[in-house]
């Protein structure tokens, strides 16, 4: 993920702005893993993870003639977001299910998400963390959410992610901040489950 | 927080792009000489570095499939480069509301123009007599006021929605029957002139429905069309 490089080779996406299908599957191959853990961490379930990232590439090959200049990576990142968005409006405006759902987004499911650790206590503890840590990122508000996983998570720079939600930088700056904040709060509310999370990270963590 | 301890000079969010090295060179060097003064902004920035690290830690989960597109799976071709902002629904309602505009801006045209020739006719009810003379000549007017109204009918129904229930959209000939009854009333002697003038009101009715259709046809459909394309532009994201 780190060494993908933000523009792709001037006549791959040529091709790709033909129209070429093969060429575009090139794109999908190399962008379809990170598409696909942005939506996750934005809708919350495997599911609706895998439809909103096939969406996503239909979407993006049908506008392939919008694609500008060769920073496919930000192309794409900003249909899925849009489409994340619009899943989570969307299902906003749908009457809750249950009254005492513990988040907003009463669709979210626990994450079956693999974890490389080797000893079952040390994954259980883990597995554990990362789910309400997942479960807290589904609280915040989905401008913050979606500001926080492009850049935590996906790595971008505050200029790609302010393309990525059509937005200013400012803004984005903003979004991150008070996401962060409202994670941290929830963290130090909570250390039974979170326990030494907020403990010194060396520098570059 | 920090915000209420009164004139700070660094605000969280400023620590929040520290963090993520994001300051240009004079923030940078800001932020860095608070913080060498600041405890409480050490702290934040640990936390902060915290709740990045976690998040960033958060595992990655393998694609459960591929998602290689098939041509079966996209349903139309894409859109070419240069081949525009619009899909299939918007040409066609663009096409709806420029005819709609044009018939529009065509009644109101043979509007303003009955209007003044019905004023030049003179005709009102006090004109009519009794006398047979004064009758068939008034009644004229109205057959000749009647005539442009038809043939106009008749160019707004070519390729338009007809008044409903009335006219034939397919029918170039048609003549709506209140037109129909005029002429035979015009033509024929015994007519009596005020129903002439009667019809004539009507003929105005019909012709004010037919644009305030025509112009309501145009801003649903413009606004559709605009609409449309506003969506397309944010869903297509570029």
């Amino acid at each position: 993920m780190s060494g993908q490089p933000a523009e792709e080779d001037h006549e791959l996406v040529e091709r790709v702005r033909q129209g070429n299908l093969d060429a575009f599957n090139t794109l999908v191959l190399a962008y379809q893993e990170r598409i696909y853990n942005l939506c996750l961490r934005m809708l919350g379930s495997p599911p609706a993870a895998e439809d909103a990232t096939q969406e996503a590439f239909i979407a993006a090959y049908k506008n392939v003639s919008k694609l500008r200049g060769a920073n496919v990576r930000s192309w794409l990142f900003r249909i899925a977001s849009n489409l994340c968005i619009d899943e989570l409006r969307r299902r906003q405006r749908r009457p809750l299910v249950s009254l005492d759902a513990p988040t907003p987004d009463e669709d979210a499911q626990p994450m079956d998400v693999p974890d490389a650790e080797p000893g079952p206590e040390a994954w259980a503890l883990r597995g554990e963390l990362h789910e309400a840590l997942q479960a807290e990122l589904m609280r915040l508000p989905h401008d913050q959410r979606l500001a926080v996983t492009l850049c935590d998570m996906e790595g971008l720079q505050y200029e790609e992610i302010a393309e990525a939600m059509g937005s200013s930088v400012g803004t984005v700056k903003s979004r991150i901040s008070r996401g962060r904040a409202r994670l941290r709060t929830r963290i130090r509310e909570q250390p039974e489950l979170f326990g030494h999370l907020l403990r010194p990270i060396e520098e570059g963590g | 927080m920090l915000f209420w301890r009164g004139r700070h000079e660094v605000r969280e969010a400023d620590l929040s792009a520290y963090v993520d090295g994001e300051l240009n060179a004079s923030a940078l060097q800001r932020v860095e000489a608070h913080l060498e003064d600041c405890a409480a902004c050490r702290e934040s920035v640990t936390e902060l570095r915290a709740v990045r690290h976690s998040v960033k830690e958060l595992p990655r989960a393998p694609v459960p499939r591929s998602f290689v597109l098939r041509e079966a799976d996209v349903a139309a071709a894409p859109t070419r480069a240069g081949g525009g902002l619009f899909g299939s629904v918007t040409p066609l309602l663009s096409g709806v509301a420029v005819i709609a505009l044009v018939a529009f801006v065509v009644l109101a045209g043979f509007d303003i123009t009955s209007d003044t020739s019905n004023r030049d006719a003179g005709i009102t009810v006090g004109d009519f007599s009794t006398s047979d003379l004064d009758v068939e000549s008034a009644s004229e007017a109205p057959a000749d006021a009647a005539v442009p109204q038809t043939s106009e009918r008749e160019g707004y129904n070519a390729g338009d929605e007809g008044l409903p229930g009335e006219l034939s959209p397919d029918d170039g000939e048609a003549v709506p029957p209140q037109l129909e009854g005029i002429r035979d009333e015009n033509t024929d002697p015994g007519t009596d002139p005020q129903s002439a003038v009667a019809s004539g009101d009507d003929d105005e009715t019909g012709l004010r429905i037919a644009e305030a259709l025509a112009g309501g046809i145009a801003v649903v459909a413009g606004g559709a069309a605009l609409f449309i394309w506003w969506r397309r532009r944010q869903a297509g994201a570029i």
